[in-house]
């Protein structure tokens, strides 16, 4: 009996789906547009050089693919190409192969979250040890009276006891759901009091890589700023990183 | 010059299509989009209580996604398993995203009614009936029940892909079977 509804859902499940007949693209048409760059610090840290290669003349390289800056809930894959010419004159065009996204309306954006608007802390309640690896949620919440927008996949630094700052080797996951359970949905803007958050994970079991400790951990922002938080015990169980995900508003 | 179906559109791939270090060429790319494509645009309108547009953007988004990554997978079952999470996770960052922002052109489909299945072009009886009752779970109900009995995976591969635990997966596929059996019962009766 149980097989049989099992098998009854099965079949008409299947029959549902069988009436979705879209159109298949050219794969040709998503490896074109795929984007090199997808995040806004990546962006404008090619923006300036490419910009002052071209008024030179100095680049030859044929073809950039570049996305529009990744400010909303997904970046879509329709790409702007800046095109650099020998003539170094740059061209923007879309490649007419790919479909026009369908849900490009995007919210009006705030300003970029700057530190002084943000208090970071750890997640004490979500930040625990689960099937032998360690995850830590950290916080942002916006102090100020304003919105700001709060994004970016940073390079996370760690302080040592001597004042040195050490880039911890996080495995960064540009989707914001893939290092499940993620409370961010990825960019948003971040309300008066409200809170954000990042998700990273620490490999523990099997880990022999001993851990290392740091008195300050320094998360980079847009346009050079920095928050900082007193280095969370949970990132020194092991010296194995995990994943990283994006920051974003919490998901209510 | 634009990039016209070369292979070296992507950086971290040579002149010949072979990727730099060992992974997948192009060719391997094309194919699992070919076999994969329409079963992934499926299964995220299996997902999605959108039109089918909503979810032709989200795979799209995984292969774009998925493209990026291309030289770290050496094997096409990896990336398969990559983009069918990828498109789970995309079909739950748009339910998520129009929550958050119920004025958005497409945040009918879940702040207000959801879609009927005309909008989706689902035309037979039972189909529509079947469409609508899987509405009805929760999110996490419908995911479970549409990779169980639409992707055929096992208990260990839903967890694996939407992240959750065994018995979580376990958990919610008893309470949607119950949801459905008792709806199948109904309609039937």
């Amino acid at each position: 009996m149980a097989d049989d509804i099992d098998a009854e859902l099965s079949r008409r499940i299947s029959n549902v789906a069988r009436e979705i007949r879209p159109n298949q693209p050219d794969p040709r048409a998503i490896r074109n547009a795929t984007p090199i760059a997808t995040t806004r610090s990546q962006l404008s840290r090619w923006a300036a050089p490419l910009a002052a290669a071209a008024a030179v003349g100095a680049v030859t390289t044929s073809t950039l693919l570049i996305t529009h800056a990744d400010r909303g809930e997904k970046s879509q894959p329709a790409a702007i190409k800046p095109v650099i010419s020998q003539a170094s004159t740059p061209i923007y065009s879309t490649p007419a192969s790919v479909a026009p996204s369908k849900s490009a309306t995007r919210p009006v954006e705030p300003p970029a979250c700057n530190s002084a608007q943000l208090h970071a802390s750890v997640d004490a309640s979500r930040s625990g040890v689960v099937h032998g690896a360690g995850n830590v949620i950290l916080l942002f919440q916006n102090t100020s009276s304003t919105a700001c927008w709060f994004s970016g996949l940073p390079t996370l630094l760690a302080t040592a006891s001597d004042g040195s700052d050490h880039p911890l080797p996080f495995h960064k996951t540009a989707d914001p759901g893939y290092a499940n359970p993620s409370p961010a949905g990825g960019p948003g803007s971040l309300d008066p009091g409200k809170f954000g958050a990042m998700h990273l994970t620490m490999q523990i079991d099997g880990c022999t890589v001993p851990a290392t400790t740091y008195t300050t951990l320094k998360i980079p922002l847009e346009h050079d700023q920095v928050v900082r938080l007193t280095f969370p015990p949970q990132l020194a169980l092991s010296g194995c990183f995990g994943d990283q995900a994006p920051m974003g508003p919490i998901i209510q | 010059m634009a990039a016209t179906g070369n292979r070296s559109s992507n950086p971290a791939h040579n002149r010949t299509g072979q990727v730099t270090k060992a992974g997948l060429d192009d060719d391997a790319f094309d194919e699992l989009f070919a076999s994969s494509w329409l079963k992934l645009v499926r299964l995220a309108s299996l997902l999605l209580p959108a039109a089918t547009g909503q979810a032709e953007d989200v795979v799209q988004e995984a292969f774009t996604n998925l493209y990026v990554r291309w030289p770290q997978f050496s094997d096409a079952a990896g990336a398969a398993a990559y983009v069918t999470t990828s498109v789970v996770n995309g079909a739950r960052s748009r339910q998520r995203f129009w929550r958050r922002h119920p004025s958005a052109p497409e945040s009918d489909a879940i702040g207000g009614e959801a879609l009927s299945p005309e909008d989706i072009s689902i035309s037979r009886t039972e189909n529509r009936w079947v469409w609508e009752a899987l509405q009805s779970l929760s999110r996490r109900q419908r995911e479970v029940t549409v990779l169980r009995y639409w992707a055929e995976m096992t208990e260990g591969e839903i967890a694996e892909t939407l992240g959750i635990s065994t018995g979580s997966v376990k958990s919610n596929s008893a309470r949607a079977r119950l949801a459905l059996s008792a709806k199948l019962r109904n309609q039937d009766g």
